[in-house]
Parts: C-alpha cells; structure tokens; sequence
C-alpha cells in the first residue's frame, strides 16, 4: 500500500515537471494542447497504477529511472519525522481537496437548486448558429444533442454549462443586459466550446481522477492549473469560431470585474469574497492577455498530442 | 526548420533529459541495483537491510567458532541471509531466515522433507523475521544458542 500510494506521489510529481519543462522548453503551446496535456498528466498516474496491479510488466530493471520499492524503504527508514512530514502534507493535501474541491461542489448544487431559469428564443437561434459552426469545422461532436440555452433570472454576472445528460448554457439576465450582441456571442462561444469539449461529463471524469488522487500535492496542483488551462482552451476555440478575441475578452473583463451583489453577510463573507474576486480578476486579465496575444491558434494535431503522450507515458512507465 | 518541429525536438530532448536526471538522481542517492541471487559476503557489515536483520550468538559452544565460516545473501528474488558456523571437531550450525541457499546441506529441515540423519532445526521469532538455527549440536546446547541470538551491531 504505502509502495502504491508512493508510486503515485512519484509518477504526479514527475508528470508535473515534465509539463512545466515541455511548456518551458517546447512552447508557446496553444491553451487546448496544454489543457489537454494537462489532463493526461492528471489521469496517467492512477491509471498505471491500475495497470500494475492488474500485472502489467515493467521495463528491465536497469531502465528503471526511479525504484519505488528502494524509495519505500528509504521513506521507512527515516523514522517517525520523515513519516510525519510526509503524512502531514499528505493529509493537509486531502484537507485541502475537501475545502477547496469537495465543498464547493456541494455548495454548487445546492445554490443551483434555487435558481429559476427562462427559454430565450433569440439566445436559442444564436446557440444553435453556434453549435453548427462548431459542428461544420470539426470541433464539437457532430452527432448527439445540441445543448440547450436558459437565461437565469438573476442580477449577477454568471454564466456556464450546466447539465450533464442534457448539457443547457446559463446566462444570467444581469449578464446578458451588460454585454453588446458581440460579446454575447463570445460569451455563448465559450460556454459552448466546454461541451463541445466534453462538458461535464468529461469534468467530472476529471474531478474523480483528481479524487482519487486526493493525498497527492502534484495533483492538486495539476488539477488547478488543469482548470484554467481549461478556460484559456475554451477561449481559444470560442475566439477561432466566432474569429472576434477581443469580444471575448472584454466580455470576460466585464463579467469578473463586476462585484457580485448578491454576497451578503459578516464582514468576514465580504472580505473573503472580495479576496476571492480579485483572484479571479487576476485570472482573468492573464486570460484576456493569452487570448489577445494568442488571436485564434491553429487546432494542435492529434499526432502531437499522441506522441506527448507517448513520451508522457514511457517516462512514468519506467517509475517502478 | 518549422516552429512545431524544433518544439517537438525540444519536447523530446527535455523527456530524455529528465529521465536521465531521475536515473542519475534515483543511483546516486541510493546506489546501484542489488544482485538478483545468492552473494558471499566476508562480514555481516556486507549483509544488505533488504536480505534482513542479521543476529550474532551470546553462546556459542566450544564446537563452533565466530566469526561465520560462511556468509550468504540474497535480495533478490526472495530475500534471506544465513551464517555457516563450524569447526575442525565436526559440528555444524547454520543460523539464518528468509529463503535458504540452494547448497544448504540441511535444506529439507526447510521444508516437508525432514532433516538428514543427525541434524535437526529449531526456529524462534525475532522482530518481523523467523530465525532458524539448523544444526548437529546437541539439542540442549542448540536451544541456548538459539536463546541467546541477538541482533547484530553490525
């Protein structure tokens, strides 16, 4: 047990680093190849795992690059402060996936439970425009069911893809009444190139892979960085379909600048709440400057991304 | 040469370079591998951790001499270590535990065979390990020894 859970701390470090060094070194990568390799650095670790306990063989010893089991002693052999500084990042680790991962998905459902929301007919006809385009260059699903689009009847800035079995875009009314028709439809965009890129469900395929994962501090930090990746590729895309960045980012600019009025509460609430918009304005501009200086990146190959992968692989496949 | 290609060689050249920075890392901080096999070492010092916890007696009778006539270990594939204590009156004594040398001239004690003719095995727990003492001494003389084995200083 101790060897596998080791293996794993192993393989997410290692993956970790090698991403950083293929950013550093290969880059500037597109947002969607390094979402997506960011995604398999996350997935790859636990699913070795599995293949070894299902007997899988190794390579021959010598091309061994890292030897868990040696590494398993020497963690052994530290004594009760090695083991207990180990343990405690291993447990402030899952503490931290509980706070920041678990909770708010929690609290996510239950706030979505309270939420009305509305059909748009004129929303409607633009979503669909935007589903056939995806459609017509290759870059959403060509078969299956379009998403659907409601318009929440709220003051806030918020929008999103809910739903996994029927995906549907929210928009808040605040939100739609603050952007021009440009903007709308880059915000429509963007919220459409996360279906067209798995959605949900593949977020939530996503958040079980970091789950299960959950003691393990490379991925933590993979799966956050995973996260923005993921809204810089979706930017990306919405930016070549509708070949307006700059609509984007000032829609983005416009939404995660606004303070939310509906924060209400102690003066701690607020001032957490305040901590957290700025955070996310920080975020933000990073986007808005990716996706300006970036302008609609071509579609990374398949092939490059199966012969990272490949890479990927036989670097953690030699961790045994 | 095309963006994409030089990034895909860098890409490469940077994969290669960390798994060779792992390797290096993983041999200079915890050495080379461990011989798969039986190995002959010349004290107990060269008994690894990972073949086990080698024990010393407190007693030995006078038909035996310290140090081991005789030192083997082995990690791989299954780990053990034994010591071959003798002497020019005849007697023999083998102290070890985990899996045994194929050469071991008692090694049916080990197993359902039995003992050969004059010898017999007396095994006692110590710690994570069994240490089996297989030897000609006479059965008084052999639980004394067995009692007084204790974990070498090494």
């Amino acid at each position: 047990m101790t060897q596998l859970l080791l293996a794993n701390l192993l393989h997410g470090a290692v993956a970790l680093t090698w991403a950083l060094g293929v950013r550093q070194w290969a880059g500037p990568l597109s947002a969607t190849l390094w979402a997506d390799l960011l995604r398999f650095c996350l997935a790859l670790p636990p699913l070795l795992a599995a293949l070894q306990l299902l007997g899988m063989a190794g390579p021959p010893p010598w091309l061994h690059s890292l030897r868990v089991g040696r590494w398993t002693e020497a963690l052994l052999d530290t004594g009760w402060l090695g083991q207990t500084l180990v343990g405690g990042l291993l447990g402030g680790t899952a503490l931290l996936f509980v706070v920041q991962e678990a909770a708010p998905v929690w609290r996510l459902r239950r706030g979505k439970a309270q939420a009305t929301a509305e059909r748009d007919s004129d929303l409607a006809a633009e979503t669909e425009s935007l589903v056939l385009r995806l459609r017509q260059t290759g870059l959403a699903p060509s078969r299956g069911r379009s998403p659907q689009v409601r318009v929440v009847q709220t003051d806030s800035y918020s929008a999103g893809l809910v739903g996994i079995v029927e995906p549907t875009v929210v928009a808040s009314r605040g939100l739609l009444a603050a952007l021009d028709p440009g903007e709308r439809e880059a915000t429509l965009a963007h919220e459409l190139a996360h279906w067209a890129r798995g959605g949900n469900l593949r977020v939530l395929g996503v958040w079980a892979l970091r789950a299960v994962q959950a003691v393990n501090p490379a991925a933590l930090i993979l799966f956050r960085m995973m996260l923005e990746a993921e809204e810089a590729a979706c930017d990306e895309l919405a930016a070549r379909v509708t070949g307006r960045p700059a609509a984007l980012a000032s829609a983005l600019l416009k939404a995660h600048s606004h303070p939310d009025s509906s924060e209400d509460g102690g003066a701690f609430r607020r001032a957490q709440a305040e901590i957290a918009r700025r955070g996310q304005l920080a975020s933000t501009r990073a986007r808005v400057t990716l996706l300006l200086a970036a302008g609609g990146q071509a579609h990374p190959s398949p092939l490059v991304l199966a012969a990272a992968m490949v890479g990927l692989a036989g670097l953690l496949w030699s961790i045994r | 040469m095309t963006r994409p290609a030089v990034g895909a060689i860098r890409a490469t050249l940077w994969t290669a370079g960390l798994f060779l920075a792992l390797l290096g890392a993983d041999r200079l901080l915890l050495g080379a591998d461990r011989p798969q096999g039986w190995q002959q070492g010349l004290a107990l010092a060269d008994i690894p951790a990972e073949a086990g916890a080698p024990l010393e007696p407190s007693y030995l009778p006078a038909a035996l001499g310290w140090p081991p006539q005789r030192i083997a270990w082995q990690v791989l594939p299954q780990p053990g270590w034994w010591l071959k204590l003798a002497s020019s009156l005849g007697d023999q004594a083998w102290i070890g535990a985990g899996a045994a040398p194929p050469d071991h001239p008692a090694l049916s004690c080990l197993d359902d065979r039995g003992c050969p003719k004059g010898w017999h095995a007396l095994s006692r727990r110590f710690g994570q390990q069994t240490v089996v003492l297989v030897t000609t001494l006479p059965a008084r003389a052999a639980h004394r020894m067995l009692d007084g084995l204790r974990l070498s200083a090494r």
